[in-house]
């Protein structure tokens, strides 16, 4: 059942890309998987390790600096830029990760926020390497060989490929006795000291991994539309992602990929909307929210409990 | 020895939480501190297990020193611990709460662990078949795939004595541990704390109920004011006059 599950999803990717027939939508499926790869690090740092980061855009944009900056001014190729694009903010992520990974709550927010901010600026202050405002241009696709992914079809393919490999290597982790030590450092650190855990070692890998992540996200967008500028890695773009997470939610690696997917696609949805998208988006939030804090995941598993609980009293019913 | 305390002092402000305390626990022993509240019992759990560092003194554990380690280095050197107020993750099922306490013998780093290879799927096979069994010593096999959000008070700290074990530490502090538990549920904490000195577990537990103690203890230390008032065998300290007045005396009033 499952298995065929899985071929079933597989044929569906295979075969996505030559129904939808337009580009744009495709073009929209790979901002999606872009933006999955980032909430998953996030994912795994807020909802799995219990650590908040608004700073993540500040990672999504060195990521895309690097890979584009070696790409144009080295000639480095994408393929191992990208490398590079997940090192650098997974590097600088681990410096700063000790000392700030003490604070907590608000105080995390504040400060990963303030870590966005000063990123934010370096790429538009530090002009003669990042273009300042007008940013970096003519960044070359990613190339195999001769090969490049230079259409929105075969972005989506390389993307979605990335998306559905860190979704699988996210599940592994989160499984895994360092995913068992994750869940309980967020919700004890006490408990988890006491059967040996080094918690400020483990929030600051993680910190990294989700950093790296971002990284990754930044190369595949700026190799993606060719042209980047500090506008895309703001604040903004933080918050974005932390409500993907929340919307879709937070406690597991699903809630991140709808949630990604959500984020990617709603804006195009409500395009009528214009100007009034902001409110409508604000109060889909604040309602979902209310209603259920595990976001849509936390939905979907109510209402399967209810319907399980239905079924079985049908059960009952015909038994008596 | 196995555990040895000597002079310790911890000072919170102008108040000595624990003051020239001095005793020590025999390897393989059941030993109970006890004493009225705020007396400073759980402040020496926490000097001993690393979460508060000394203002004075020293703590040895097999002749080597560990006062002033980070909890989780005192973890490391085999020292097991639960919590007054029980500290699990209610997010994971009995059973994963319990491989936590593995933690420290799983191998193979964490690519090995998310690929499964060899060292990793070993040691997480281990650590789950040692899950098992104390979850089994502890009556809680059959809850093992639940949820932990929803287990009543006396469970949560046979699940944390559990986690502790399945740590496979020498040292095992037990901080009111039956506290909340029903008479037959106290039985059986009584049961499986007699059984640890045979598997190589040294206990060193405090209590309240002062029936279960003198039934368990072989030694008994009574903490006052954060100091040690005495220091001996059930029998002993049933009789010492300072004791009697100090804690025993009180409760019988």
């Amino acid at each position: 059942m499952q298995r065929s599950l899985v071929a079933l999803l597989m044929l569906a990717w295979l075969i996505l890309p030559g129904l939808l027939g337009s580009n744009s939508t495709l073009s929209l499926l790979v901002f999606a998987a872009i933006n999955l790869v980032q909430v998953i690090g996030l994912s795994l740092l807020f909802g799995f390790a219990g650590q908040i980061s608004l700073g993540q855009a500040g990672f999504y944009g060195i990521g895309a600096y690097v890979s584009s900056l070696l790409a144009t001014r080295l000639g480095v190729p994408p393929a191992l830029g990208i490398i590079a694009a997940a090192l650098a903010p997974a590097f600088l992520a681990y410096l700063i990760g000790r000392p700030i990974l003490r604070l907590r709550g608000y105080y995390l927010a504040m400060v990963t926020a303030g870590t966005g901010l000063i990123l934010h600026t370096v790429f538009v202050e530090w002009g003669g390497l990042t273009g300042g405002y007008s940013g970096v241009a003519g960044i070359p696709p990613i190339a195999v060989g001769s090969f490049a992914f230079d259409t929105p079809r075969s972005m989506f393919y390389l993307t979605t490929g990335f998306a559905i490999l860190i979704l699988f290597l996210a599940h592994r982790m989160v499984k895994s006795s360092y995913g068992r030590a994750m869940r309980t450092t967020r919700e004890s650190e006490a408990a988890a000291r006491s059967v040996g855990i080094d918690v400020s070692r483990l929030k600051t890998e993680v910190f990294a991994v989700s950093a790296g992540l971002s990284g990754i996200a930044g190369a595949l967008y700026a190799h993606y539309i060719g042209y980047i500028s500090p506008e895309t890695f703001t604040i903004d773009t933080s918050i974005n992602l932390l409500l993907a997470l929340v919307i879709g939610g937070v406690g597991s690696l699903w809630g991140g990929a709808i949630g990604a997917v959500l984020l990617t696609f709603l804006p195009e949805w409500l395009h009528q909307l214009q100007n009034a998208y902001g409110i409508v988006f604000g109060a889909l939030v604040i309602v979902l929210l209310t209603i259920e804090p595990d976001g849509i995941v936390g939905i979907v598993k109510r209402l399967a409990e209810t319907w399980r609980r239905r079924g079985n009293q049908k059960l009952d019913e015909r038994t008596v | 020895m196995k555990l040895a305390i000597e002079d310790i002092g911890v000072r919170f402000g102008g108040l000595w939480a624990n003051r020239n305390v001095s005793f020590g626990v025999q390897e393989g022993s059941i030993s109970a501190l006890i004493g009225p509240n705020g007396a400073g019992k759980t402040t020496l759990f926490n000097v001993v297990s690393g979460f508060q560092a000394p203002t004075q003194g020293k703590v040895s554990l097999d002749g080597e020193v560990i006062s002033g380690l980070r909890p989780e280095k005192v973890a490391l050197r085999g020292i097991g611990r639960t919590f007054q107020l029980p500290e699990i993750c209610h997010d994971l099922t009995l059973l994963e709460n319990v491989m936590v306490g593995a933690y420290r013998h799983i191998r193979g780093g964490i690519f090995g662990q998310m690929l499964g290879l060899g060292p990793a799927a070993k040691t997480e096979r281990e650590a789950r078949e040692s899950a098992e069994s104390e979850l089994e010593r502890a009556g809680l096999a059959k809850q093992r795939n639940q949820s932990a959000r929803a287990l009543p008070l006396g469970q949560v700290r046979l699940l944390e004595i559990a986690r502790a074990l399945a740590s496979q530490p020498s040292l095992l502090l037990l901080d009111e541990s039956a506290s909340g538990l029903n008479a037959r549920e106290v039985e059986n904490l009584a049961h499986l704390i007699r059984q640890l000195p045979a598997r190589g577990v040294t206990v060193l537990l405090i209590e309240h109920n002062v029936r279960f103690v003198m039934q368990l203890a072989e030694q008994i230390a009574v903490l006052d004011h954060g100091q040690l008032l005495s220091v001996g065998t059930p029998a002993e300290i049933r009789n010492d006059e300072s004791v009697i007045t100090a804690y025993l005396g009180r409760r019988h009033h």
